[in-house]
């Protein structure tokens, strides 16, 4: 077939109109241009790929002059103290002297974002270590984001360590007959009292039982004094100042072995007892009129006598920014004369991630930040308790060393399970609404029991 | 071939049926052209808001999915969410918030711009000043209204007592809790209605002002006649805006009260995030709660779009 010769007329025509005409072999311009870019971009990814396909895996760069680890481990925990990542910058310069094949990389969570953060970080790429506080610690082992440590903690080389250990953290760790974290840290809440106020209402020794707390508190009551004050709103982690009674019960939110709901009847009496102190006794104030912080600037005031709170805040008030009296620490009084004393504690575990590429590594850390010698110094700087039954930290505190060395071991921590946090939250409202008097301590508990019951297995 | 005679001109002419695939080849490629100029803004839609709401009702459909591996649970989640009676008690606490929040802040919004519209010059600095809370962060603002709440030395019981009034107990009274709330959240958003309305002040016609004004009409008839039909299409912005901006209340409450006392500031959002993030293995429940929350918010702001259109 003989193919057409178009004129110069014909061809600016067809360039005119813009019409690509393949049967003639024409194009216009502005096709070309397109067509050009297309296949010249189409050639240099297709050439991207082939070399990314067919190159050989890169070698790792490595600086000269710039020591590089086999491994590095991130960690990840809640501050402690405002100089927290201060101290850690030394502790990763410690650990890195003693360990040179390993990197350590100190992250920090926000406490008050904590939950969110874990689970985005075990969804997507988590810390090789992950400091996790009891509260969330068995949720996350539920989820198989945490590591069954058993062989390393069960090593020769852990064994002296792990007898150093308190063995109910061991419990706590412990998921069908698997180890999944090493006791670290914790705090125990308590009671501090002001020395003077006491003395001027001629009580000489802190009260031991429930009565005579009555009594004390009734007594150091004036129109300027609150004789007595416990936390009541759940952010302000109100639980922790009503455990201690309902443990002196020999209650709890569930039985021992979290099978059942263990709050109605057995702790009615302890939260009637701590609703009487603001509603019939009255030497508390109303429930919910001061928060927390509150709580604290009246005690430094000297307008509460006898407060339940944290214990490491003992180091704010005895070293950090003493207060102007006479300061001391005490248990919970027991139900009668002679009864059990607990006090409560909350407590964080060293664990490894599942998806750590590192567990290896990981655990080195772990068994060095839990080591008596690191934890203690550690512990020290930061006004926490340890869990170590071997030694002691060297507190700049007195009191926090009394209650290291007294009350820690009195410890009756909380029951982890992993909806414990979601019964905490649930059964509170009916707590509080007891000490607001708007129903008894014994129907609080019924409808608490109800609400553990329900979440049971659940 | 070099001898053949080129053909003639006449057969160049393209066929009707030519015209028209070259007409549509076009359309075409000028359709294309536009959906790549709109492709990055509908991958951004895709990736960030229709897929998240696929997979959240994926979500409501089983447990876990976060991070645990998903099961399916059918509508077990969906029938939680019916009968848990702590939804039910969230659901009316940020309707009450709501009823509380939205015509307190309108009142004052506008109250505020038509003074405002009567100052003739300087009222720059005031307009800064009334914006100011809105820019202030949650955090920050919540820390101010501790101070301003205070039991002992807050100024707002400071002031009552002026009158008699006994120290108000603001964030630890089951009643008191949630107008308190409401108060930090109107003093937060006033300042941005104010400048709304004001804006939409400005913009009304002053001839109508002054006919009425020869018309013997005072400043409420002017106010009643006038300004409030004319500004509807402003409220109807602004009633919807602030209908699904207040039924995600969170960020105040999670500060300030994490849902007490007794659960009368727990409101939705709230749940959902505890739900999700605190609670165990709770994920297809707080993604059912929000998709409860989504299609309430949606039913509102229909509701609110049919009154308020048919009146516009």
């Amino acid at each position: 077939m003989k193919k057409r010769v178009l004129s110069l007329v014909d061809r600016k025509r067809l360039r005119d109109e813009a019409i690509v005409d393949f049967k003639h072999g024409f194009i216009n311009r502005r096709e070309f241009m397109f067509r050009a870019t297309a296949i010249g971009v189409s050639a240099a990814f297709a050439g991207k790929i082939a070399n990314a396909v067919a190159a050989p895996a890169p070698k790792p760069q490595r600086s000269r002059w710039q020591r590089q680890a086999e491994a590095t481990v991130t960690i990840i925990k809640g501050p402690h103290h405002p100089d927290d990542a201060k101290f850690w910058e030394q502790m990763k310069a410690d650990f890195e002297a003693a360990h040179p094949d390993i990197a350590l990389n100190p992250t920090f969570f926000k406490w008050e974002t904590m939950d969110a953060e874990l689970t985005a970080g075990y969804a997507s790429e988590p810390a090789d270590v992950v400091y996790l506080v009891d509260l969330v610690l068995a949720k996350f082992v539920n989820a198989g984001q945490v590591a069954n440590i058993t062989e390393f903690v069960d090593a020769e080389d852990f064994a002296t360590d792990k007898a150093g250990i308190a063995p109910f953290t061991w419990d706590v760790t412990s998921f069908d007959g698997g180890t999944y974290g090493v006791g670290a840290l914790g705090a125990a809440f308590g009671i501090f009292y002001n020395e003077d106020l006491l003395e001027a209402a001629g009580i000489t020794e802190f009260p031991k039982t429930r009565e005579s707390l009555v009594e004390a508190a009734l007594a150091l009551t004036t129109d300027e004094v609150w004789g007595f004050q416990f936390r009541d709103s759940f952010p302000n982690y109100a639980h922790w100042d009503w455990l201690p009674y309902v443990h002196n019960d020999d209650a709890d939110v569930m039985t021992p072995d979290l099978q059942a709901q263990n709050l109605d009847p057995k702790a009615a009496a302890a939260t009637q007892y701590l609703a009487d102190m603001r509603l019939v006794h009255k030497v508390a104030p109303e429930a919910g009129a001061y928060d927390w912080n509150g709580n604290k600037a009246l005690f430094e005031a000297g307008r509460i006598a006898i407060l339940h709170d944290e214990f490491p805040q003992a180091v704010v008030w005895q070293v950090d920014k003493p207060v102007s009296f006479g300061l001391g620490v005490a248990q919970a009084p027991a139900t009668t004369e002679g009864g059990k004393q607990t006090t409560m504690g909350n407590f964080g575990y060293a664990t490894i991630s599942e998806k750590s590429a590192n567990q290896e590594a990981a655990w080195e850390v772990v068994k060095w930040w839990t080591s008596a010698d690191v934890i203690n110094a550690y512990a020290a700087q930061i006004g926490l308790s340890t869990v170590r039954v071997d030694s002691s930290p060297d507190y700049t505190s007195s009191l926090l060393q009394t209650v290291q060395e007294e009350f820690v071991p009195t410890v009756q921590g909380i029951q982890v399970t992993e909806n414990y946090y979601e019964m905490l939250t649930n059964l509170w409202p009916e707590v509080d609404r007891a000490y607001r008097g708007e129903q008894s301590g014994a129907d609080a508990m019924v409808k608490a029991g109800e609400v553990v019951t329900g979440l049971l297995g659940s | 071939m070099g001898d053949a005679a080129p053909a003639p001109i006449t057969q160049m002419r393209l066929t009707p049926a030519e015209h028209a695939r070259l007409r549509r080849q076009q359309s075409r490629r000028r359709a294309l052209v536009a959906y790549a100029f709109l492709l990055p803004n509908a991958i951004f839609f895709l990736a960030f808001l229709v897929f998240p709401i696929l997979f959240l009702l994926y979500l409501t459909f089983h447990n876990g999915g976060i991070i645990t591996p998903a099961e399916y649970v059918g509508l077990d989640n969906w029938r939680k969410a019916w009968t848990d009676p702590l939804v039910r008690t969230t659901i009316w606490n940020t309707v009450y918030y709501c009823l509380l929040a939205i015509p307190s802040v309108f009142i004052i919004g506008m109250i505020l711009a038509l003074c405002l519209q009567r100052v003739p010059h300087g009222s720059g600095p005031f307009r800064s000043l009334f914006y100011l809370p809105t820019l202030t962060p949650m955090v920050t603002a919540a820390l101010i209204w501790l101070f301003v709440i205070q039991r002992d030395f807050g100024a707002l019981n400071i002031i009552l007592g002026w009158f008699g009034v006994p120290p108000q107990n603001w964030l630890g009274n089951t009643s008191l809790v949630m107008p308190t709330i409401a108060m930090l959240e109107v003093w937060r958003g006033v300042g941005f209605w104010t400048l709304l309305f004001l804006a939409a002040l400005l913009a009304l016609p002053p001839e109508l002002y002054q006919a009425a004004t020869i018309d013997g009409a005072n400043g409420w008839q002017q106010f009643r006649h006038i300004t409030l039909p004319l500004m509807r299409p402003t409220f109807f912005f602004a009633v919807v805006m602030a209908t699904i901006w207040n039924l995600q209340l969170f960020d105040s409450v999670s500060i300030l009260t994490d849902g007490g006392p007794s659960n009368a500031t727990a409101t939705v959002v709230w749940y959902i995030y505890k739900a999700m993030f605190q609670f165990n293995d709770k994920t297809g429940f707080a993604a059912a709660l929000s998709f409860v929350l989504l299609l309430f918010i949606l039913f509102l702001t229909l509701i609110e779009i049919r009154l308020l259109r048919r009146r516009t």
